[in-house]
């Protein structure tokens, strides 16, 4: 089984656990294949962190925009991140955020890759 | 001991869940009528415009079922609690998918 290391170095933890796992079946062109896509549409959880952060500044939720979470992107915006609450619970869970959101890019991918 | 730990691992694992449903059920639990402690920081700063100002009181307003008391204090309250309870079953699919093994790889959009 390759090592995911070897194309995707950025991965930790949780996700480069998962992708692992879910490569596990694929050759190397798949691989490859694989990687690129993914590494184009994750989203790295330091980008979430940090748009998290600017709810202190004042425009808070943009790291939910990012992740697809309109509703919850607006709910924020208008509230200043839950009076600021919001804003210290997604900073705290930030990974986990991201990782909801790879997951399941990772998936689709995964997903394209074997049909094609 | 160990019973204790491995509720403080889930709490930790499904904080983003668990704020949410204490919030809610916080606000079903109070009286909106009555004056209250306000978490908001803002609103205890003097800030006297922002946007989603008694938005709180709004959903509390709403689980009362007092429907036009909470489009008074704010007309978004109803949206906020479908919001909300939209990220909750979000939430509650993905944990019940994690413990399925996620590692099928049908793309089913959480």
């Amino acid at each position: 089984m390759a090592n995911i290391y070897n194309y995707l170095p950025e991965l930790e933890g949780e996700e480069m656990m998962f992708v692992q796992n879910l490569v596990s079946g694929f050759d190397e062109q798949q691989l490859i294949q694989f990687a690129n896509i993914y590494r184009t549409r994750r989203k790295d959880p330091m980008l979430i962190l940090l748009t998290a952060l600017v709810g202190f500044l004042g425009i808070a939720g943009v790291h939910r925009f990012i992740l697809n979470q309109i509703g919850m992107g607006i709910l924020y915006l208008l509230t200043a991140g839950l009076c600021v609450i919001g804003t210290i619970i997604d900073l705290i869970n930030y990974r986990k955020l991201a990782f909801e959101y790879n997951s399941n890019v990772a998936r689709e991918v995964a997903m394209i890759i074997k049909r094609s | 001991m160990n019973g204790f730990k491995k509720l403080y691992h889930i709490f930790i694992q499904n904080l983003e869940l668990v704020f949410w449903i204490t919030g809610l059920t916080y606000l079903a639990l109070i009286s909106p009528e009555q004056a209250h402690f306000s978490f908001c920081p803002l609103n205890q700063a003097g800030i006297s415009w922002c946007p989603g100002c008694g938005l709180g009181k709004s959903i509390s307003m709403f689980f009362h079922l007092n429907v036009v008391q909470s489009f008074k204090t704010h007309p978004l309250g109803v949206f906020a609690i479908g919001i909300i309870l939209f990220r909750i079953i979000q939430l509650i699919k993905n944990i019940r998918r994690e413990q399925n093994g996620k590692h099928l790889q049908l793309s089913s959009r959480a």
